[in-house]
């Protein structure tokens, strides 16, 4: 290499120079907004999953990866390990098929009700995540009404109640993903197709297939992510069928093992991190398939079709109503199923903490959306808006949540906050503990939602703020949040919505003074008390429609329609 | 205000959008920057604005140099493409923004902004959100807003690339003299060069990062002084000249003359307006007989392509008013006055 000669004139020397010596009150802005965000998710994030690797790899004699070789050694892990990929690749290819047939009868057939038929099978989006569990019990378990009445003998514990349970709660995930794939399509390939002689089948697996295959990529990969790392429905219905999920459960609570904790905890979060990254690819390569002089595909009515898609839509969600609807059918009754007596009697919530648990839960879901919708949407602010040398480092730390299994994150958390040394200590045992997780937990999709709006506003406005003469904060508040507002408020039902029904990642935090409503609906219905479980879970359910249900009131009167809310 | 532009490069990673550009623009006038999509043209006006920073050089505004304002500062007024008027405040608001960024006084901002709305005729629209006004309304807003806070120059990046072909047309005739009336220095970046030709008392044309050729209207379509502004600005007929040892010029196999040939010119061309059509057998100096190839017909006038007989291109000619064009295939003749020959290097 040679020394490149100056360039430019004495003056054109200079000026780097001084550029960097003048510091102006909107860097000065930027910066600390930037730090705002930047520090607790080094805190609140990093730091948890660097404590669990480091924990991981903590043995007597200092660092060293024999509580790995401890753990592979063992035949049990390894029967644990087949035991939650083997649920977890069924339950998965079950899901994503069944889903993918129920989006495309909402989005590609003329059945009526679809509006009512996408509700129904979004409802576990509403309630508990050991929901289906509670369902499939009342109707198939040991005291189920179907045992009970048919002298059936169906065992539903175990391997299979997993699958099913789980398979109902991934449902409405891989169903949103689905659904969004084959929303839009452009009708001329079609048209092509059907000129050119193709059957239903063909214009199906040419033309229809290839665009969503990406979505089927990412439904797969968020299926298997949350059912691998599921935790309710397996305590609940698994029976002596144990997965990794459970294991860490029971060595960390129940025997204080923090190290194999933290082992299985590595051991699940290394697949979704790769899977993470994997999705990454394959949707990056996706290029924009609807171009704008597309035009819309409206699917035409057609007798067979439509009476097939008929068919096995209202049947699955006939499905998923009953099992969700058992609950709360349950939760009015005496005794399920001895005593079918209606009552209001297990809403009156008489044993120890009566509705504390639910209060918590309130109180936590509405802090957490509070305080999440500040700190998501101004990652995305920092992270779409501001050029400096952190933003790239914060973009990734924002989606990074999504790679992190709930209870791995849980587990970070306590070994945080259980240990006397560290200053957060303080926060041990608190209703603020389990807020920042949910927080965390759920940032990469809030900050996801608020930097695809971001990027859709564009940067003319805020070059013409400048131009104007306005400084950052003067933007930010008098043109970007009033563009931006409706889609922070659907970002506030979504974390209100996952903090009141998500379990998995909380469920190390909990105290006695600190239980939330679905951690009460666990042991309830560990306790036997069915139907005061259900009756817990009813109240969450309806808590989430009526926060739902204002919330949409009030974008309507604002004249916001186009805000989705339920994600 | 007068504006200096020394030696300014951008890069944008491996691209150089800007290679070493120095520009004088004078107080008060009317500049364009006119290129294909790509020139840097628009990246010129972003670092004037202060929107980009440059890599290289430098800009001086009066001698002063802005290297250290930022755009917030600078106190210029912009209209972009996207009209980008904040659709969350009414007409009045938005023009009123400036003002309120300049900590203006209530009962004058009020004013001010009526002045602005009665400029560019809209004050019955004052409470208007952008979405319940037509495009060409919301760039008269978007320029209210830009000239409210009395900027010292106006920069107007592609105003009315986004807006239908006749209300272009009117705000084309609006911009100018509201312009002149104001006496700001205005710097317009266009890809439409009969908008750059129409509009600005300077043109400058960009071609890859740099300038190609500054001049005024009359000047690039006259005298255009590289091939690339010949082609790009009006209609222009490219010769097959070939000179021969003695320095005779050649079209084909007909002996062509030529007025005056700059030294080291390797392109002639002429206008398509000013070629004669005449009769197939017309003799004289710089005829070319051969037959219409193509004939378009387009209102005010009409466009003919002949075929030269001897070789050496197709030549297109205009015909003005209601002249009668020759039928396809006609043979005819057209002459090409040798003063209308320009030679390019």
């Amino acid at each position: 290499m040679y020394a490149h000669p100056p360039i430019g004139s004495a003056t054109g020397q200079r000026q780097p120079h001084r550029r960097r010596q003048r510091i102006q009150g909107d860097t000065v802005t930027t910066w600390l907004l930037t730090a705002a965000v930047l520090l607790p998710l080094l805190i609140f994030l990093v730091m948890p999953l660097a404590l669990i690797l480091a924990r991981s790899t903590e043995t007597p004699t200092g660092f060293g990866f024999g509580n790995f070789a401890a753990a592979f050694l063992a035949a049990r892990f390894w029967h644990l390990v087949g035991n939650s990929v083997g649920m977890a690749a069924l339950t998965t290819a079950l899901t994503v098929v069944l889903a993918y047939a129920y989006a495309y009868g909402l989005q590609r057939s003329t059945v009526r009700g679809r509006g009512v038929l996408r509700f129904i099978a979004l409802m576990p989006l509403f309630a508990p995540s050991l929901v289906q569990g509670q369902g499939l019990i009342l109707l198939f378990g040991r005291n189920g009404v179907v045992n009970r009445y048919l002298g059936a003998g169906i065992d539903i514990y175990g391997f299979h109640g997993i699958v099913i349970a789980n398979l109902f709660y991934a449902f409405p995930y891989a169903l949103l993903i689905l659904s969004a794939a084959l929303a839009i399509a452009d009708a001329r390939p079609y048209e092509s197709a059907t000129v050119m002689g193709a059957s239903a089948w063909r214009r199906f697996r040419t033309v229809t297939l290839p665009p969503t295959r990406y979505g089927l990529a990412a439904a797969c990969f968020v299926c298997f992510t949350l059912v691998i790392t599921d935790f309710g429905n397996a305590m609940l219905i698994g029976g002596d069928f144990n997965v990794l999920a459970t294991e860490m459960y029971n060595q960390v609570i129940g025997q204080a093992q923090f190290a194999l904790g933290a082992v299985i905890g590595v051991v699940l979060l290394v697949p979704a991190m790769i899977a993470k990254i994997v999705e990454k690819r394959i949707v990056r390569r996706q290029t924009a398939l609807v171009l704008p002089q597309s035009i819309p595909y409206v699917p035409a009515p057609s007798r067979w079709r439509d009476l097939g898609f008929g068919l096995y839509l209202y049947l699955f969600a006939g499905a998923m109503l009953a099992i969700v609807g058992i609950v709360v059918v349950a939760s009015f009754v005496t005794l399920w199923p001895y005593n079918l007596q209606p009552t209001l009697k297990h809403y009156r919530f008489d044993f120890q903490e009566g509705l504390t648990p639910l209060r918590n839960s309130i109180l936590i879901a509405t802090l957490t959306a509070t305080v999440g919708v500040v700190m998501a949407g101004l990652a995305a602010v920092v992270a779409t808006k501001f050029r400096n040398p952190v933003t790239p480092a914060l973009s990734l730390l924002s989606i990074l949540p999504s790679a992190v299994p709930g209870m791995v994150l849980g587990l970070g958390y306590v070994l945080m906050l259980n240990n006397p040394a560290n200053p957060l200590h303080v926060l041990y045992g608190t209703l603020l503990s389990i807020v920042i997780l949910n927080v965390y937990y759920n940032h990469s999709q809030a900050f996801l939602i608020s930097s695809t709006t971001l990027t859709q506003i564009g940067s003319s406005f805020d070059e013409a703020s400048k131009m104007l003469g306005a400084g950052v904060l003067r933007t930010l508040l008098k043109v970007t949040l009033p563009i931006l507002w409706p889609t922070l408020l659907g970002v506030w039902v979504f974390y209100f919505m996952r903090a009141m029904v998500s379990l998995s990642a909380l469920i190390f935090l909990i105290t006695p003074s600190t239980k939330v409503a679905a951690v009460a609906v666990l042991q309830l219905s560990d306790r036997g008390a069915m139907n005061q479980a259900a009756a817990f879970s009813a109240c969450i359910m309806v808590t989430v429609a009526a926060c739902l249900l204002v919330v949409r009131l009030i974008l309507v009167m604002a004249g916001a329609k186009d805000v989705k809310l339920i994600r | 205000m007068a504006i200096s532009i020394s030696k300014v490069t951008k890069r944008f990673g491996s691209l150089t959008a800007l290679e070493g550009v120095s520009l004088d623009i004078d107080a008060g006038g009317f500049v364009c920057f006119l290129g294909p999509s790509g020139c840097g043209k628009t990246t010129l006006l972003r670092v004037i604005a202060g929107l980009e920073e440059a890599d290289e050089g430098h800009i001086q505004v009066n001698g002063r140099d802005l290297s250290l304002t930022t755009a917030k500062e600078r106190n210029f007024g912009i209209v972009f493409q996207s009209y980008s008027l904040f659709p969350t405040l009414t007409a009045a608001q938005n023009v009123a923004y400036g003002l309120e960024c300049r900590k203006w006084q209530k009962p004058e901002i009020a004013s001010r902004v009526a002045a602005m709305l009665k400029l560019v005729h809209l004050e019955q629209h004052a409470d208007k959100l952008p979405h319940q006004m037509s495009g060409g309304q919301q760039q008269r807003i978007a320029l209210a807003r830009a000239l409210a806070p009395r900027p010292s120059l106006l920069l107007l990046d592609e105003p009315l690339s986004a807006l239908d072909a006749k209300v272009r047309e009117d705000l084309r005739t609006e911009i100018k003299s509201l312009q002149k009336q104001l006496g700001i220095t205005t710097i317009m970046v266009t890809h439409d060069q009969e908008e750059a030709l129409a509009m600005a008392d300077v043109v400058v044309v960009m071609r890859d990062g740099g300038i190609e050729q500054i001049g005024t209207p009359a000047d690039l379509y006259e005298r255009p002084a590289t091939p690339f502004v010949a082609r790009f600005i009006g209609r222009m007929n490219f010769l097959d000249v070939r000179t021969d040892a003695e320095g005779r010029t050649w079209l084909g196999a007909a002996p062509l003359r030529i007025a005056a040939v700059s030294p080291g010119a390797s392109h002639f061309c002429l206008r398509p307006e000013h070629i004669e059509i005449g009769a197939p057998d017309l003799d004289g100096d710089n005829v070319v007989a051969g037959s219409v190839v193509g004939v378009s017909f387009l209102g005010n006038l009409t466009r003919v392509t002949m075929k030269p007989r001897d070789g050496g291109g197709e030549l297109v000619a205009e015909l003005h008013g209601r002249s009668a064009a020759p039928a396809l295939d006609a043979p005819i003749s057209m002459r090409l006055p040798p003063e209308a020959v320009h030679s390019l290097a």
